[in-house]
């Protein structure tokens, strides 16, 4: 793959990763009620999937990436228009969290609830934000780096105590950690092609990505003629679906809707 | 002596049915004890409402006992109020005994039963008439006896035997206890018979009345099942047989109550607050703690049970009050403090009969006591149903239902303390007043739940679900006894008259006067109300019915002063006809509006395959909040074991275990058991085996002894 | 908690002006692609790139089927002769298969919307959590979610109808009282998407529910789902979404 299509990748992830997060967010804070919080990360939220859809003309990013690249080029000025949107939502989205931290109300409903021990998140095999916050320090991006990661400066953020504050603790410095890899990538991003031809061959294969909920990984298998036999997905929601049993024992009732705002679990991927 | 005749009746039919009983085979046992049993009941409510209305106390000499005294029956109206009601309880009873008795037959003999029911039945009279110490310990040893040998009746089952012997213990130890008093009150009188105690307990210094008033509150209180003396009552009320309970809830639980109003108002009256003060503070607590636990209790048995602690706890706290009335001189609040103490204990006794009724044909039909395994048995047993609900809506003090009247009156009665002269009267009055109208709050969630979980819904288990009608005794039975109930709770202008008749006597004041204004013209006492007083309440219809019914009037009312005219009223005779008013008018509206097509869909279940009934709300969570709330007070032990596979992942089972210890036991008992378990193991100390010490122990105390007799001369 | 309220106000006003007006905002649509006229020899090799047979070509003309585009832009990317593109966002059409009025006064300006996740992806059913957003903001027009179909006026389907969810599907619609429209949002509910027909999900919602209105798209964004529940309240006429063709199982395009 060119070297221009896998900076753009990079950076096409981690907007998506920066709008998944402000999403969680969102939901976290409407699961405690906190409708003022929402409200300013939803915007924020939609302010993102509006750069998304200016930048590459769709709000989710789909048709972008084809094997061998992405299917059309995005112009550095268009790139630099989004990074500047994103960052000004990244200082919306600090002083989000400034005043957040100081709700005691709201931290009260997250701090100490919905625990998962470091323990039993190895056992159950729990990936992303989720595991990050209780004390499992593996993160796609820097223990198997792919694409252009492997150039860039990343550190997976941790915490340990595996609570909902953490995992929202987590979430936050993610988000920052996102627009920082975007401006590396955009720094890193030289003019070429963003596409070259990938014969089709028979064989299977096996890719992992960090998606914003986790690693994800996808197998698949091919015929002769490219078309594809198998098609296999591990979402990371399937995996952290198991352990939501862990962070809900000897908690409340009225817990729940929090905890699982929490774990921000997607209903679709459990459902490969 | 008008008295006698029902009397002799009444003994003769005991006597006639223990013989059948002896002769004829056990199979008959179910209709001979409903025949007897009834006509015998009868009779006692004969005895009872001669004993109240008649013209006053006759004694009927039976037998002398040497170096004792004589043997006599006292046939007063106090005795009359609860051979009423307990001659009413004995009816239903009997009755259901028809019913419930055969599926017994097949273990255990019904000759026996009959025998012992029978003489229980005797027995129960005789402590009620009994007018002398002497009679009185030999019927109430006898009732207990009985009491045991019928809760004990199933002894086969497991729990049976353990929970009767620990009946009888306390039981034993109450009658101790209460001899000791009575005794200490016949050695002053130098005479058995209750004439010469009242009149000996009017002359009786502090000490003695101290001593006799905690012993015999605390002997009977274990009778009355008062905290902190009513460990029996939960395991007895289990473990009985299903024919047995209802007697056993409400004819021998009100001898506890007969036996301390008996001593303490009527032979020895409070001079000093004291009395009063425990009795209200004992009466309270057991009312909050037998609720609480009755709220959280999945049982059927065991939650009327801890319900019974409760009511008992009402009436104890409304005679407390009264003692206090009696000793700050305020004889009217007295009366009516009285007069609400056994309209209480006459209100509990027939609805925890019909209660009892309900749930032992309800664990018979449906198989199993758990609340949680009940349900939706309004379609299946639907008569049932309704007398039960006649039942709950009772205890659970609704109108216009009997227990509505006597709990609102308690509660007006504790609010009287304003005419009290101390403080810290005042104070005890006003926080023991919170704590009963909290276990009214309680009581109603209580009973609700009991309804609802037990008969709503759907049905939790395959034996709920193919639950059959009840029979035709047992709902002859709860019929009668939720007609009295509604009655009761109807024309409580009637009944206070006819308890005041018991009452006035031994407070030398009229509750009915303060309670029942004549406002039917032509009553007696109505040209001496004032006329325009009786002229605001004809405005308001309080005349209404005068045509109709004799009597004073249909509203209990009670008056103050000039700035106060009206302390507090109620009508519920008349709040029943509005409610049949407004009942019927919806009824028109609703067949008069147009008609609209209805559509009939099922429940929404979100999408779910199947609504299964364990997915409904169950008595557990109904009643966790209470659970939560109180936790000090219930202070549970959880023992949590899972099992697992595969390195913790998918559980395959779960297994809970709560563990409670009563809050009466934990704070009362157990610590003074363990203190005597200590200062006996302290004692033991001595046992050690050893000759010389033995030996030392007893030059020791002839030491001891030539020392004191030195000393003494 | 004063903080957030004066934070609250100073975020100011962010409401989209539709339908009053119109939404000039960049990235608030994904578009569609344009019927266009073309030369025969592209004309063909650009219907044969649309993966889900969007594109039908007649006579020098590529006509879009717009309930089958799944926005994989390869008939505008990576080809000679792109498609052009339109910008519009106005996707409510009412299918020719119902013969529903849209729910006149008093829904208008109070209408309540249930919504079934039928198995979709999660785009749909995030673009449709995003009206309730302070951008999109559909209670000023008096629309709520509602999380139980009996106070339901109006079934939201995304997914396309994934056979575990039929039956759940198929209570909810029953369970509704009339009267009741049936919104099928997505390509998924509309014609499979890139999911159904197949051995786990049927195509679309058309062939468990009455559908009223159908608003195509993957995912359409909120202002699309907007002016399709202002189509079956009748506060906005329908859009017409090109020729359709019957959806045919899956390996046979």
């Amino acid at each position: 793959m060119p070297a221009r299509a896998q900076v753009l990748r990079v950076f096409i992830a981690e907007l998506e990763r920066l709008r998944h997060h402000l999403g969680a967010i969102a939901g976290i804070c409407e699961s405690t009620g906190l409708a003022v919080a929402a409200s300013q990360a939803e915007i924020l939220e939609e302010d993102l999937l509006r750069a998304s859809g200016a930048l590459t003309g769709h709000r989710y990013l789909f048709g972008l990436a084809v094997p061998g690249g992405l299917a059309t080029d995005l112009s550095d000025d268009a790139c630099q228009d989004a990074l500047r949107r994103c960052q000004a939502t990244l200082r919306q989205s600090d002083h989000l969290w400034s005043m957040l931290r100081l709700s005691s109300g709201f931290v009260d409903r997250l701090e100490e609830v919905g625990v998962i021990a470091e323990s039993d998140a190895r056992e159950h095999g729990l990936v992303g934000p989720v595991a990050r916050a209780s004390g499992i320090a593996r993160d796609l991006r820097a223990a198997q780096p792919y694409g252009a990661y492997r150039h860039l400066a990343f550190f997976p953020v941790l915490e340990r105590e595996g609570d909902g504050y953490a995992r929202m603790r987590v979430l936050f410095a993610e988000a920052r950690q996102s627009v920082g890899l975007m401006e590396q990538a955009l720094a890193a991003l030289a003019p070429g092609p963003v596409r070259v031809e990938v014969p089709a061959r028979s064989g299977a294969a096996l890719g992992a990505v960090e998606a914003p909920r986790g690693a994800a990984f996808h197998w698949l298998r091919l015929d002769e003629d490219g078309k594809v036999l198998r098609y296999r997905i591990m979402p990371p929601s399937f995996t952290n679906w198991h352990g939501f049993h862990l962070a809900v024992e000897d908690f409340a009732f009225q817990d729940l809707p929090i905890i699982l705002a929490t774990l921000d679990l997607s209903v679709a991927e459990n459902d490969r | 002596m008008t008295g006698v005749p029902p009397l002799a009746a009444f003994a003769a039919l005991c006597a006639v049915g223990i013989a059948l009983a002896l002769v004829l085979r056990s199979r008959h046992a179910p209709l001979l004890v409903a025949w007897t049993g009834a006509l015998a009941a009868l009779a006692m409510v004969g005895v009872g409402a001669a004993a109240l209305l008649g013209s006053g106390p006759q004694v009927v000499q039976l037998w002398v006992v040497p170096a004792v005294g004589s043997m006599v029956l006292a046939v007063d109206p106090l005795a009359g109020v609860f051979l009423i009601v307990t001659g009413v309880v004995f009816f239903a009873g009997s009755i259901h005994t028809a019913a419930s008795l055969p599926p017994l037959l097949g273990r255990y003999s019904g000759r026996a039963y009959a025998v012992l029911y029978l003489g229980l039945e005797a027995a129960v009279a005789w402590v009620l008439l009994a007018g002398d110490v002497f009679s009185f310990l030999v019927a109430w040893e006898a009732m207990s006896i009985l009491s045991y040998l019928l809760v004990t009746f199933e002894h086969q089952e497991e729990e049976s035997p353990r929970a009767a012997y620990l009946m009888l213990a306390a039981s034993e130890a109450g009658a101790l206890a209460a001899a000791l008093g009575l005794l200490l009150l016949a050695v002053s009188a130098s005479s058995t018979a209750f004439v010469d105690l009242r009149l000996a307990g009017r002359a009786a210094g502090s000490g003695l009345r101290l001593a006799t008033f905690l012993l015999t509150f605390f002997g009977f209180g274990v009778k009355a099942g008062l905290v902190p003396v009513n460990v029996w009552l939960k395991d007895a009320y289990r473990a009985a047989p299903g024919p047995f309970v209802p007697i056993l809830a409400g004819a021998t639980l009100n001898l506890g109550l007969y036996g301390i109003f008996r001593v303490n108002a009527d032979l020895m009256p409070a001079v000093s607050v004291a009395p009063g003060l425990v009795a209200v503070a004992v009466g309270t607590v057991s009312a909050l703690v037998g609720i609480l636990y009755a709220t959280t209790e999945n049982d059927l048995k065991a939650l009327l049970a801890h319900s019974s602690i409760e009511n008992a706890g009402i009436v104890t706290a409304a005679m407390g009050a009264g003692f206090v009335f009696t000793a700050a001189g305020a004889a009217a609040p007295a009366a009516i403090a009285f007069v609400v103490a056994l309209y209480h204990a006459v209100n509990h006794a027939l609805y925890k009969t019909l209660l009892f009724v309900g749930a032992g044909t309800v664990a018979e039909r449906a198989g199993t006591r758990d609340l949680d395994r009940l349900g939706g048995l309004v379609r299946r047993m639907p008569w049932t149903a309704a007398a039960v609900l006649a039942g709950v809506l009772s205890i659970a003090a609704l109108p216009p239902f009997n227990g509505f009247v006597s709990e609102w009156l308690t509660l007006q009665t504790f609010l009287r303390s304003a005419e009290l002269p101390s403080l810290g009267v005042k104070v005890t009055f006003a926080l023991c007043g919170a704590g009963l109208a909290l276990t009214a709050a309680l009581a109603v969630t209580c009973f609700a739940k009991l309804f609802a979980m037990g008969f709503l819904g759907v049905a939790r288990s395959p034996e709920a679900e193919s639950a059959s009608e009840a029979p035709a005794s047992s709902l002859g039975a709860m019929a009668l006894l939720a007609a009295v109930c509604l009655a009761l709770g109807v024309l409580p202008t009637y009944v206070v008259p006819a308890l005041d008749r018991a009452v006035q006597p031994i407070t030398q004041a009229s509750a009915a006067e303060a309670l029942v204004p004549p406002f039917f013209a032509g009553s007696r006492g109505h040209d001496a109300l004032p006329p325009a007083f009786v002229g605001d309440f004809h405005d308001l219809g309080a005349q209404v019915g005068q045509r109709l019914l004799p009597g004073p009037g249909l509203v209990l009312l009670h008056r103050g002063g000039t700035s106060n005219p009206v302390v507090f009223a109620a009508a519920p005779a008349y709040l029943v006809v509005v409610l049949l008013g407004l009942l019927g008018l919806v009824f028109l509206l609703t067949r008069a509006a147009p008609r609209r097509a209805v559509a009939r869909r099922p429940a929404w279940d979100g999408g779910i395959r199947r609504l299964l009934p364990e997915m409904t709300y169950t008595a557990t969570g109904f009643s966790n909040p209470v659970r939560v709330i109180f936790d000090a007070i219930f202070r549970p032990t959880t023992v949590e074991d899972t099992r697992a596979t595969v390195n913790e992942h998918f559980r395959t089972a779960i297994r809970h275990d709560v563990e409670a210890v009563h809050v009466v036991d934990r704070l009362a008992l157990d610590p003074a058991r363990r203190t005597l378990q200590r200062a006996a193991r302290l004692l033991a100390r001595m046992h050690h085996g050893r000759l010389n010490a033995y030996v030392a122990y007893a030059l020791l105390s002839l030491l001891a002894v030539l020392v004191a007799f030195s000393l003494g001369r | 908690m004063s903080n957030w309220i004066w934070r609250g106000l100073r975020s100011g006003v962010r409401t989209t002006a539709y339908p009053s007006g119109d939404e000039t905002a960049a990235g608030v649509t994904p578009g569609f692609p344009r019927a266009a006229a073309l030369d025969a020899e592209h004309v063909a090799a650009l219907a044969a790139r649309c993966p889900t047979g969007a594109l039908t070509a007649e006579s020098g003309r590529i006509e879009v089927d717009r309930r089958r585009c799944v926005h994989c832009y390869r008939c505008t990317r990576g080809t000679d002769a792109p498609l052009p593109w339109a910008d519009d966002y106005e996707w409510g059409a009412a299918p020719a298969t119902s013969h529903a009025t849209p729910l006149g006064s008093p829904f208008r300006g109070s209408l309540h919307v249930v919504v079934v996740d039928a198995g979709d992806c999660g785009a749909c059913l995030h673009e449709v959590k995003q009206l309730a957003s302070p951008y999109y903001n559909l209670h000023r027009l008096g629309f709520y979610f509602t999380p139980t179909p009996r106070h339901a006026d109006v079934l939201i389907v995304v997914g396309p109808v994934a056979d575990q969810m039929r039956v759940a599907l198929q209570k909810t619609y029953d369970a509704m009282p009339a009267p009741k429209r049936v919104i099928a949002v997505g390509a998924c509910a509309l014609s499979g998407g890139v999911f159904g027909p197949s051995y786990f999900s049927g195509a679309g919602a058309a062939g468990v529910l009455p559908v009223d209105v159908e608003v195509p798209g993957q995912p359409p964004p909120p202002l699309a789902i907007l002016h399709g529940l202002l189509v079956a309240v009748g506060r906005k006429v329908p859009a017409s979404l090109g020729p359709s063709r019957p959806t045919t199982p899956a390996g046979a395009r």
